[in-house]
């Protein structure tokens, strides 16, 4: 979904998945929310809009693509 | 422990493990390199197991029983939290749960679906499917959110939106798409992680972002692979 550009990451989980060290799992979280928070800080409201829209857009997009 | 299908042999190690464990403890007998062979043994197969990824692997693994949920990672990431109710015309939805937490001395509205650690709870939290109810709080959370100013962090995690007679007597299919129109005009930051499943409308309903994130082991789609399966082929084991 990544390559697809459906999505805009994928968080890495602990060997052999969350449920193996939750702890480790919330403090990656953690980490990657305070990343994203410190990336979305500049965005004016008007822009903000933009991207959530062009989010939910990029999946009507690929579906136009592929057909094509 | 839960060990599913896959993990079998981990679990059989796991035992063996266990087993030299208690002789070395009791007995005189010298165990530690046959444990510490043991534990690299096990290793190994964890590795082997889950590395090259494979999709079933994965399906399983995002609804492993002891994945931890959305109000376990608020607790964990939140030094203080005030969890809000209610999405005042029906009621509580206790599948979403919603509240504004502080991160670092930075306040965040975090919205999530929540599901139980035992079966009364499951029962109680509804499995984590989501009433109409529940997609309202949501935008009723995010609304003020907007008003202060404050960002918001959705976690993901349900098999769907709530298919039964109520939620569609209670205008199911409305709440979500009013959902996905508010979401996108909101003017605070939105970030959308999905830490397990997210099954359709019940994840847009509240997945619609400036970010969207999945973690590793959790699977993003229109319909779970077991439903899709037995519309198709009136079967499950495809």
């Amino acid at each position: 979904m990544f390559d697809f550009k459906l999505i805009d990451g994928v968080i890495k989980e602990p060997l052999g998945g969350a449920h193996n060290n939750p702890e480790e799992m919330a403090k990656i979280l953690k980490r990657e929310i305070k990343k994203h928070l410190i990336d979305l800080k500049d965005f004016t409201p008007k822009s903000k809009s933009t991207t959530g829209l062009r989010n939910f857009l990029q999946w009507a997009f690929f579906l136009k693509n592929k057909r094509l | 422990m839960t060990y599913l299908d896959f993990e079998k042999p981990i679990e059989d190690l796991q035992e063996q493990l266990d087993k030299l464990r208690k002789i070395g403890e009791n007995g005189k007998v010298n165990m530690a390199s046959a444990i510490k062979e043991l534990e690299d043994k096990l290793l190994e197969t964890r590795k082997g197991i889950l590395q090259p990824p494979q999709w079933l692997a994965k399906v399983q693994l995002s609804r492993h029983p002891e994945r931890p949920y959305t109000l376990y990672y608020i607790s964990q990431l939140c030094s203080k939290f005030i969890e809000l109710h209610g999405d005042r015309t029906m009621g509580d939805d206790k599948a979403m749960v919603g509240g504004i937490g502080t991160l670092d001395n930075e306040s965040i509205l975090f919205i999530g679906q929540q599901k139980g650690v035992n079966t009364k709870q499951r029962q109680y939290r509804n499995f984590g499917m989501a009433n109409p109810e529940g997609y309202r709080k949501a935008l009723r959370l995010m609304k003020l959110a907007e008003k202060f100013n404050i960002p918001i962090v959705t976690l993901i995690d349900t098999p769907g939106a709530f298919p039964g007679l109520e939620a569609e007597e209670r205008g199911q299919a409305e709440a979500i798409a009013r959902n996905l129109y508010e979401m996108t005009l909101l003017k605070v930051p939105v970030i959308c992680i999905i830490i397990g499943e997210g099954a359709s409308g019940g994840a847009l309903g509240i997945g619609i972002g400036d970010r969207v994130l999945m973690m590793e082991n959790t699977w993003y789609s229109v319909i779970s692979p077991e439903s899709c399966s037995s519309i198709l082929w009136h079967k499950l084991e495809f």
